[in-house]
């Protein structure tokens, strides 16, 4: 019998050299690998999943349908298109590649791997030399888990997994995955624990003994609610827990460019006549907030309220003093 | 999660193969292997196999024409079928935008949807951008991040306005790049500084602006990404700085950092830097919760930055 990848090249040559569109029957009969003694049904089984395998490898199949009986065909809307990327364009998914397919932690590689070999379907593309780690701890365990829980997200698979708390709280739990973000070199998994009905943040690398739901792997177990976005669980390092206070920060005219790039989508920008930039955001832990803003000195001074201001130049005359000696 | 067999992988590597094989190429397995995945041993029984599939009535002249020799893979025509890339599939799509978001490409970069455009099957930009979110809103960043690519790329030395934490400002640099590195989520890019006269490497989320001088460069044999940023080696200087009792202190925040047991529940930490002025800059960030042991040079960095800081905020 012949190899089952053999099989599903066979078939993919076969929808592709073919004419016109080709019927389960024309495929059982011209195609190398499907078993002369096999019965209908298994048969059918059989090319379901073949189709499925060639979907997934991005062979889109085009269906036709006629009294009843469905046809398959590839049509222009199957192979990549044009896509005139500028070279900036092509540089940048090039470094990109060439970084995170070093990269264990990044847990889409095998299907970014495919998806450049698409992009520059040559073997004389650019490979500058680059190197990726997105996180840092356990880069592999993170990377592997990551990629599994990216699939329950994009599946709305449960998963099952123990973890240990910030608070100690140690446990098994029962989540929906809704999302995943890196931050500081950590990946982040957001869910719902179904035991306490309660949105939560994970950190992956102290995940463990991670199982998704493999009943049913077609069937969703959950919806995601349909406003959830993953963006509002990224918080600064001074957002950790709910907001004590509504704080204004400026960024002066030097530094206003410097003020997207810092600020990591929180809070709102508003830019002043001239040419500095306020910055609004919540602060949670207003010491941690006056470390952030000296971090990120020089430029950036706090406007209110006023304590904020306050605490600064507090804060550094202790250091003058101390320092100063 | 539904594993994928074995077979399903290895069809989608063998189906990525078909387009490289151009008639007449002579194709290093090893580089095929870069392209592709897996090893070059994988790759040598992809295309064996691959030779022995086609279209119907699998006449040798419906064939796939191709075969390894030694660790070449000799090509004589065109694959039968299927000798041009397919559409992305929805999840290498998805992928992509991950990757560009990871080079501060955010969910509404034009670059992102051209590409989730072009996959076979309708792909769901919210619905990707909500799944994986693979950097921190990197506003910005992706202008600069395109032009040191595509200098690095085409070895071209770069201006670039770039803001030195240390010293707080804003300056100009004229460097060739030669390697670039993604750490902890940043970008960050190792060259040839022509304003300093030495190797540096640079973060990429400080560079104001990067333009190409037109002049190219060559870049050494053993040039070497910029990971991990900050390498510690038994070479840096070391400070000694006492922390307070209550502080919140990590290895991961102080890179290289040797913990003990201070006085009054502190603790003191023995830390390798490069930059006096960023550490100086970091100690003061502490409000007093921080003194810096040795070096005594170090002692008048803190005390410094803390006086212009005083000063920018109106106070003497």
């Amino acid at each position: 019998m012949a190899d089952q990848a053999e099989r599903l090249i066979n078939l993919a040559l076969f929808l592709a050299g073919a004419r016109g569109p080709v019927t389960a029957a024309d495929c059982r009969g011209e195609v190398i690998g499907y078993p002369y003694d096999q019965d209908d049904a298994a048969f059918a089984r059989m090319f379901e999943r073949d189709k499925d395998v060639l979907r997934a490898a991005g062979l889109a199949l085009a269906v036709v349908t006629d009294d009843e009986t469905e046809a398959y065909h590839l049509d222009d809307a199957a192979f990549a298109p044009a896509l005139s990327l500028t070279g900036a364009e092509l540089a940048t998914l090039a470094a990109a590649g060439a970084a995170l397919l070093t990269d264990p932690s990044f847990p889409l590689a095998e299907d970014l791997r495919y998806a450049l070999a698409k992009i520059f379907p040559s073997l004389d593309r650019p490979a500058p030399p680059a190197s990726g780690r997105l996180a840092d701890e356990s880069p592999a365990a993170q990377g592997e888990a990551a990629a599994a829980l990216a699939s329950a997200v994009a599946s709305r698979k449960r998963i099952a997994f123990g973890y240990v708390s910030l608070a100690g709280h140690a446990g098994g739990r029962e989540v929906e995955p809704y999302g995943l973000f890196l931050r500081e070199g950590r990946w982040y998994l957001v869910g719902r624990d179904v035991a306490r009905d309660l949105v939560r943040t994970y950190t992956v690398a102290r995940l463990t003994g991670l199982t998704v739901n493999n009943v049913k792997p077609k069937t969703p177990d959950f919806e995601r609610p349909t406003d959830f976005d993953t963006a509002a669980y990224v918080v600064l390092p001074f957002q950790y827990g709910p907001v004590r206070t509504q704080a204004v920060v400026r960024f002066d005219a030097d530094a206003a460019w410097r003020a997207e790039r810092l600020t990591a989508g929180q809070g709102e920008l508003v830019p002043l006549p001239d040419a500095s930039v306020e910055w609004r955001v919540g602060v949670t832990d207003a010491d941690r907030f006056l470390r952030w803003i000296v971090e990120n000195g020089p430029g950036v001074t706090p406007v209110s309220p006023p304590e904020l201001g306050e605490n600064l130049v507090a804060g550094l005359r202790d250091v003058v003093a101390s320092h100063g000696r | 999660m539904a594993a994928r067999s074995n077979a399903a992988d290895r069809a989608r590597r063998m189906m990525a193969l078909l387009p490289l094989l151009t008639p007449g190429a002579e194709l290093p397995l090893a580089r095929l292997a870069d392209v592709v995945g897996g090893t070059p041993a994988d790759v040598a029984a992809d295309i064996a196999l691959l030779s022995m599939c086609g279209l119907p009535p699998y006449s040798p002249d419906e064939l796939v024409d191709a075969f390894v020799d030694g660790d070449i893979v000799r090509v004589f025509a065109a694959p039968p079928a299927l000798d041009r890339p397919l559409a992305l599939a929805p999840a290498e799509a998805g992928a992509l935008a991950a990757a560009l978001e990871a080079c501060g490409r955010g969910p509404d970069d034009p670059l992102r949807a051209r590409l989730l455009e072009a996959a076979s099957a309708p792909a769901d930009a919210a619905e990707i951008a909500s799944t994986v979110r693979a950097a921190v809103s990197p506003g910005g960043v992706a202008e600069i991040h395109a032009a040191v690519a595509a200098a690095t790329a085409a070895h071209e030395a770069l201006r670039i306005e770039y803001f030195s934490a240390g010293r707080g400002e804003v300056g100009m640099r004229v460097i060739e790049p030669w390697a670039m590195g993604v750490d902890r989520g940043v970008w960050y890019v190792a060259a040839w500084c022509r304003s300093a006269g030495g190797e540096r490497v640079f973060r990429l989320d400080r560079v104001r602006s990067a333009e190409g001088t037109g002049e190219t460069f060559t870049p050494p044999v053993d040039a070497r990404p910029p990971v991990p940023a900050f390498p510690v080696d038994e070479g840096l200087r070391r400070a000694t700085i006492a922390f307070s009792a209550g502080s919140e202190l990590s290895s991961r925040e102080w890179p290289g950092a040797v913990f003990r047991p201070g006085e009054a529940g502190g603790t003191i930490a023995e830390i390798p830097f490069v930059s006096g002025a960023w550490i100086a800059r970091r100690v003061a960030a502490r409000l007093g919760s921080a003194e810096v042991l040795e070096p005594r040079e170090l002692r008048a960095e803190v005390a410094e930055v803390s006086r212009r800081m005083l000063a920018d905020l109106g106070e003497s």
